[in-house]
């Protein structure tokens, strides 16, 4: 390894590193009461959707647009395997 | 597969696809939802397939039905969240979907579930039969 690419990686580790423990020594980290969001899901979910799990009501609810890609994701693994799989099957029966 | 793996499975593999369905529709209550019903209920059919063979798992498990499942249920999930999210946002036209105690949360996570349970199901038993 070159002298240019270790200093890289040096820099990449020690930025990586303050990072994370920036992050979790924050004080403002897992303080959900003064999140505007936070406080909205957690005082409205159940009567907004009455659906008492709330991570029910908020994947399939509040960000429900989400949830629609990721159900998307699913279907297009399950037509991928299909294409894969199932492409001398219908040559087969012709 | 074995006599005995083959007995055990014969006799388990009901109460797992009922647990699974119980969870599907006890979404929007209990803890669970559509991912971990669909996937329970896959995998019973999964371990239905592995062993009594892939041909003796599709007089049982259509792969057709479960291709047909599997379109109509990612229709329901996009056209309802489309609804929710564009239109009764707007139009305040409330209780739609309202089905017994959630407003469209039950409706999503049955047709989340069978999403997820026909994509499992397809991949379990594509890739068997190869």
């Amino acid at each position: 390894m070159k002298a240019p690419e270790k200093v890289l990686l040096a820099a990449c580790l020690i930025a990586i590193f303050v990072v994370i423990t920036g992050v979790f020594a924050s004080p403002l980290f897992m303080k959900w009461e003064n999140k505007k969001v936070a406080r909205y899901y957690n005082e409205n979910g159940l009567e907004a959707t009455g659906s008492s799990n709330i991570v029910s009501a908020i994947v399939w609810d509040f960000r429900g647009f989400d949830t629609m890609g990721e159900e998307t994701v699913l279907f297009a693994a399950a037509a991928g395997v299909l294409a894969i799989t199932g492409l001398n099957f219908v040559r087969r029966k012709k | 597969m074995d006599v005995i793996i083959r007995t055990v499975i014969k006799g388990i593999a009901p109460f797992i696809i009922l647990m699974g369905v119980a969870i599907m529709f006890h979404g929007h209550l209990t803890p669970g939802g559509s991912f971990p019903g669909g996937a329970m209920v896959a995998s019973g059919f999964a371990i239905i397939a592995v062993a009594f063979g892939a041909d003796e798992a599709e007089g049982k498990i259509s792969e057709k039905a479960v291709h047909m499942l599997e379109g109509l249920a990612i229709l329901v999930v996009a056209y309802v969240i489309l609804f929710e999210t564009f239109v009764r946002s707007y139009s305040g036209l409330f209780g739609l979907f309202g089905l017994w105690s959630s407003v469209e949360v039950m409706a999503l996570n049955v047709a989340g579930g069978i999403m997820v349970l026909g994509a499992l199901t397809l991949v379990v038993l594509l890739l068997l039969k190869e």
